[in-house]
């Protein structure tokens, strides 16, 4: 059991998206038990009264504010944007579907210009209509609240700039032209972005009433254009989502929902929400089964358990600005000196999966890389080669849970080939941004990433490009900066499609920053578990890119 | 008249007190006559001996490690075997995929004691460690800062009193008002607090340069803390000593205020001194695994008895020894203190130990 | 009296202010802390960063920070770095827990600890009284983490043994007989270490009052001795156990039970208190610190009160 709430105790602090099962899963379809899931099926429609959950706390829930996927599983049934993803298993649940839009946009020749119509006779949960100009006010909601997801929209017309919308808060965002009467919004955007329509699926162009506060509503639940309703929400206690009386399936694209009501119980300790489940208290056990339990889960309940693998990869990264990492060989050193095998089999109880890549497999832009072997004798060789041995390493990570031993790991092997490691390990709130500081000096550094939409931008441009590299709040902790890469990954940027000779490029990215320059070390892709009380009917199981298991669709016995 | 029962005999007492000696006690110092009380007294003795059988045996960390487990309190065996009884073992468990199968993997080996040929006697933790070499390097730092605070808590507590006690007045009264406010505040929180802040980067002010991973911090955090406890009682004593008519003889023979500090009113709480270093001693290193425990103490990767116990806290299914084994080195080496200090305190006052009659 | 109590206020009053002062101090030399970036998540914009540290005044001289920060504590305003979550509002929502923890803990410690003590003291030098003081002695010497966790192992995870609930906190309006199901091992665990504590204590005071002459006096006098114990010996040994109730009292209440609080997950004050500790969240941390303090004062001054009530040879000054 674990003493700290340790929110996300997956990792993800971003939207967690997976794009599962192209190559290398493994999975059988249908094995039951404890394997990778590819299965899926609807369940016919059919309904039942509760559904019952246990969750580590979610940190809002409020649509232009949230950004953990402890809220994000239940709460994109409740509140929904222009487009949202397929509910389907599998990689089909990646594309997008029109949802409160009535169809895909017309989107300009140059892809600056997105051209939607609301379906007709939408309402909120209290039974207003929804209005075109609701979408334009739920993003300059985002960007008034601070929210973290400003990021994505700074380049629609009038936002980024001296002036803009981001700095004023004042006035409209130009780039967004509605019309209540037709039904129509068009969005303009600065330069062309071929993600944008995953953008728009994001949680934080959710549309909201207009005239909803512009301050964290988690707790007066905002009305709500999906199949269910935030009934409650007591912040470190629990939530409870009834259905939205007004949907009436105004949304084709989204299921019903099964469960009539959903009560949720924040639970921190993954042991103790573990115990909900078997004793059946509860449903459904979004926290991961500590290692502790995994064995006695598997053998005693293993049909209601079930392992997926999503979007995610875990990497060390090593600052490339100043030493020792700097230096090729010294990064390559460390490339070779840890044991991936050992350490998800180890610290993380088998589950997941070792990789060399920095996008995780699944993705079409996703090619194997074979290139180091655990060797701790090459390893000390190159440390001795690059010149750097004996000197100290800062070696970051959190300070709780797998987190941390892996980063206890990290020291240990850094050690052995020849450094003189320093352990600094810190709460999880202030990890994040102690690392993306500069003036912190970390040379070597325990990160993760979960997607947030499937698309090697958010990858590569939002973490590895050195063009964006700044002095705080840093997504590049490791300062990656490799120029022809960058200018690569910027023209990669402006193409609004993916095809084959795109995504070899990609591919071709990622072998760069990974083998030719040793820029990061990644070491593993992690696997969630997902564990049910034994009144779950497990034949109704999908799992789901971005909702992970899809409750929407499930059954009970 | 209140009687203060701390120095004064009566007639009772002084009888039973003759009559529990077993020689003469006239002429002998009040120090002879406790020493003679605590060599009869062998469950005190007993645990005095088991203290410091711990505290040797952790003080063999390091040939321990060098020769008997081979490898250090630090290092990691993780996906590496190890041989017993002829066969080879896996120090931590495989776990993973195969053949699209799930196994749980990840636990660590268990209490080899001898048949690992010396290696992992109590155990392995989740990154393969030796649990035995940890659990002596972990007792190391556990008496270090137990007893290091100890003595700096003792000792700054006995000088505050003193000054207190002795010249009274205004010193008495900021020196109090100081122990006030630390008293106000949260005890554990603050220490927490503290530990917690000084942890990452140390303290460097005042020109004192101290790092962040270095025991130090977790020995002023902790004897600060603690100071008013010790200083307050302190003090009383000497408040209600310096009243008394030899502290007046002394001070009328022209003695200064240092020595009639230290060469009159200190040896007199002396036997108050040493009951509280030794229980200080217990209490402080309860409380450096509960600051440890919550990350407030020693610094990962160093050991200390507290931070075993919350690696192995969430292990307790799997691997139940990774808790157990370092919460039984606390509890032994804590009540070993706890009854030596007992029994200290009995030798040292006798009036204790007499009778209720009926 | 009441010149006493006013003294006391004004003075309780001054050291609220110097410890919240103290607080912030050290809190703010912490470099790490910077709460805006943190508020802003990891793709925020440098204009969001900003804007959040003018809402925060964090670009103020640190004393009309500390200012700041006193006036939203005090009007019930102030937000947590990490949540967004009013602060008063979390302690408020912890107290039910912390209050049901150290409650029903000190009453079982109270209780056990003057009934170990005296009867260890009336079996003075009897096996009886060793054996007492033996199990006590465990008890003072076991980490009470270490024991919240064995204990929750053992009753409340391993089967078969397991029949109590395991950790977590049922509000005792919602169901009685959880909520006590709920606390029976936090009370037992959190009481065990005092009741070792205070039946020593309390042996050791009675065991140096019965040998006064005060009560050869009240004996010689023929009074009965039950009655001699009791009204005598009793009364004035209780005296202490009185002070250091009181402030233990205050000490756990305030939040000292952290420990307790996070290994049975009882989400109160205290566990409170640590995670805002482990995030370096300032706000929450000045709350709980004021809130703590509140009841190490309160209850200083009622046991002094007490203390004048039950001893009169002494005198509120």
């Amino acid at each position: 059991m674990t003493k700290r709430s340790t929110i996300r105790s997956v990792g993800a602090l971003a939207l967690v998206s997976a794009l599962a099962f192209l190559a290398g899963c493994g999975g059988g379809g249908g094995d039951k038990s404890s394997s990778d899931n590819t299965g899926g099926s609807s369940n016919g429609g059919k309904t039942y009264p509760v559904l019952r959950i246990v969750l580590d706390s979610p940190d809002y829930m409020d649509p232009q504010l949230y950004y953990t996927v402890e809220a994000y599983q239940w709460m994109s049934y409740v509140w929904t944007g222009l487009v949202g993803y397929t509910h389907k298993s599998g990689p089909e649940g990646g594309q997008l579907q029109p949802y409160l839009a009535e169809a895909m946009p017309k989107i300009s020749a140059d892809g600056k210009d997105y051209k939607f119509t609301l379906r007709q006779n939408l309402k909120y949960s209290n039974g207003k209509p929804v209005k075109a100009s609701d979408f334009k006010y739920s993003i300059e909601r985002a960007f008034k609240m601070d929210s973290p997801g400003v990021g994505f929209f700074g380049e629609i017309k009038g936002v980024g700039g001296s002036g803009g919308f981001a700095e004023t808060k004042k006035g409209h965002i130009s780039g967004i032209i509605t019309n209540d009467s037709k039904r129509t919004i068009e969005i303009q955007l600065d330069q062309p972005r071929g993600d944008f329509l995953y953008i728009l699926a994001l949680e934080f162009a959710h549309i909201v009433p207009t005239g909803t506060p512009a301050s964290d509503q988690s707790t007066h639940p905002i009305p709500s254009t999906g199949p269910y309703m935030l009934k409650s929400y007591t912040p470190n206690r629990g939530f409870e989502l009834v259905r939205n009386p007004n949907f009436n399936g105004q949304i084709p694209t989204i299921p019903k929902g099964a469960p009539d009501r959903l009560v949720a119980s924040i639970v921190s300790d993954p042991v103790a929400s573990y115990q909900r489940v078997v004793q059946n208290k509860a449903d459904f056990d979004f926290n991961q089964v500590p290692n502790d339990r995994l064995p006695e889960a598997q053998n005693k309940f293993g049909d209601q358990l079930r392992i997926y693998t999503n979007a995610n990869t875990y990497y060390f990264a090593l600052n490339n600005k100043i030493p020792p990492f700097n230096n090729i060989d010294a990064r390559r050193a460390v490339n070779y000196g840890i044991d991936r095998e050992a350490i998800i089999s180890g610290i993380y109880g088998g589950l997941g999966r070792p990789t060399q890549n920095f996008l995780p497999p699944g993705y079409l832009q996703y090619k194997k890389i074979n290139a180091y072997t655990f060797d701790l004798a090459k390893a000390k060789q190159l440390v001795q080669k690059s010149g750097t041995a004996g000197q100290s390493v800062d070696v970051y990570g959190p300070n709780s849970g797998l987190s941390k031993q892996v980063t206890e790991y990290l020291a240990g092997q850094l050690q052995k080939i020849g450094y003189k490691p320093k352990l600094r390990l810190l709460g999880d709130q202030v990890y994040f941004q102690t690392i993306g500081n500069q003036a912190t000096k970390a040379q070597a550094m325990f990160t993760d990433w979960y997607q947030d939409y499937p698309h090697p931008l958010d990858w590569f441009d939002v973490l590895l490009n050195g063009n964006r590299i700044t002095q705080t709040h840093n997504n590049n902790p490791g300062n990656v900066d490799v120029p022809a890469v960058n200018k690569e990954i910027e023209a990669l940027k402006k193409e609004p499609n993916l095809n084959a000779d795109i995504n070899n490029r990609w591919a071709k990215v990622d072998h760069d920053l990974m083998v030719t320059h040793s820029t990061t070390v990644p070491y593993m892709n992690i696997s969630g578990t997902n564990f049910f009380s034994s009144e779950m009917d497990m034949s109704c199981y999908s799992f789901h890119v971005v909702v992970y298991w899809d409750w929407g669709v499930s059954c009970k016995k | 008249m209140a009687t203060d029962s701390a120095t004064d005999f009566t007639l009772d007492s002084a009888a039973a007190l003759a009559a529990d000696e077993h020689g003469a006690i006239e002429g002998r110092s009040p120090w002879l006559l406790a020493w003679r009380r605590l060599r009869r007294n062998y469950v005190a003795l007993a645990a005095l001996a088991l203290f410091i059988v711990i505290v040797v045996t952790c003080a063999l960390a390091g040939p321990y490690a060098k020769h008997v487990a081979k490898t250090g309190p630090n290092v990691g065996h993780l996906g590496e075997t190890f041989t017993r009884d002829g066969q080879q073992v896996q120090v931590v468990s495989k776990g993973g995929f195969v053949n699209g199968k799930f196994i749980a993997g990840g636990i660590p080996v268990g209490p080899q004691l001898w048949h690992a040929g010396g290696r992992y006697v109590f155990g392995a933790d989740q990154q393969g460690r030796d649990v035995a070499v940890r659990l002596l390097y972990g007792g190391l730092n556990s008496l270090k800062i137990g007893i290091g605070s100890a003595i700096v808590c003792m000792v700054f507590a006995l000088v505050l009193a003193l000054l207190s006690g002795y010249y009274g007045g205004w010193v008495d009264w900021v020196i109090s008002r100081v122990f006030d406010l630390i008293w106000a505040f949260p005890v554990l929180l603050l220490a927490i607090a503290l530990g917690t802040a000084l942890a990452i980067n140390g303290f460097h002010h005042f020109g004192i340069n101290i790092e962040g991973g270095s025991l130090w911090i977790p020995v002023i955090v902790i004897s600060f803390v603690l100071i008013p406890y010790v200083a307050r009682p302190l003090r009383g004593q000497i408040l209600s000593l310096r009243e008394k008519e030899f502290i007046e003889a002394a001070q009328a023979q022209g003695a200064s205020p240092l020595r009639v500090m230290f060469a009159e009113l200190l040896p007199n709480v002396a036997s108050s001194f040493l009951v509280f270093f030794a229980l200080m001693i217990a209490n402080n290193i309860l409380t450096e695994s509960g600051l440890s425990f919550l990350g407030a103490g020693v610094q990962p990767p160093n050991p200390s008895w507290g931070t075993l116990i919350d690696d192995g806290s969430d292990r307790l299914v799997t691997a139940p020894w990774l808790t157990i084994i370092p919460g039984i080195a606390i509890v032994l080496t804590v009540l070993s203190l706890n009854i030596f200090g007992d029994g200290l305190r009995d030798a040292l006052d006798p009036r204790a130990k007499v009778r209720i009659e009926r | 009296m009441l010149a006493f109590l006013i003294r006391r206020l004004i003075g309780a009053f001054l050291v609220l202010i110097a410890v919240s002062f103290i607080t912030y101090l050290i809190f703010i030399k912490i470099p790490g802390g910077d709460p805006a970036p943190r508020i802003a998540g990891r793709t925020a914009t440098e204009a969001n960063i900003q804007d959040i540290r003018e809402k925060l005044h964090l670009n103020d001289p640190f004393y009309s920070q500390y200012w700041a920060m006193m006036k939203s504590l005090f009007t019930g305003s102030l937000t947590s770095y990490s949540s967004q979550l009013n602060v008063v509002e979390q302690i408020k929502s912890g107290i039910p827990a912390t209050f049901s923890l150290c409650i029903g803990a000190g009453a079982i410690w109270l209780f056990f600890g003057i009934l170990v003590g005296l009867i260890s003291a009336v079996k003075a030098g009897q096996w009886s009284d060793s054996v007492i003081t033996v199990f006590a002695l465990i008890g003072i010497s076991l980490p009470v983490f270490w024991l919240g966790l064995m204990s929750r192992y053992v009753f409340a995870e391993d089967h078969p043994f397991s029949f109590l609930p395991d950790g977590e906190y049922v509000p005792l309006t919602q169901n009685p007989w959880q909520w006590f199901t709920h606390l029976l091992m936090p009370w037992l665990v959190l009481a065990v270490l005092f009741i070792g504590f205070y039946g020593r204590v309390l042996r050791s005071n009675i065991l140096d009052t019965i040998n006064e002459d005060y009560v050869r006096t009240a004996k010689a006098k023929g009074l009965p001795y039950r009655g001699v114990l009791v009204r005598h010996v009793l009364r004035n040994s209780l005296i202490p156990i009185v002070t250091l109730f009181g402030l233990d009292f205050a000490a756990v209440i305030g939040g000292s039970a952290i420990l307790t609080e996070t290994v049975f997950d009882l989400k109160g004050v205290g566990w409170y208190a640590a995670q805002a500790v482990q995030d370096l969240d300032l706000p929450p941390i000045m709350g709980v610190t004021i809130y703590a303090t509140f009841f190490i004062v309160l209850f200083s001054v009622v046991v002094d009160l007490l203390y004048a009530l039950l001893d009169p040879r002494i005198r509120p000054t």
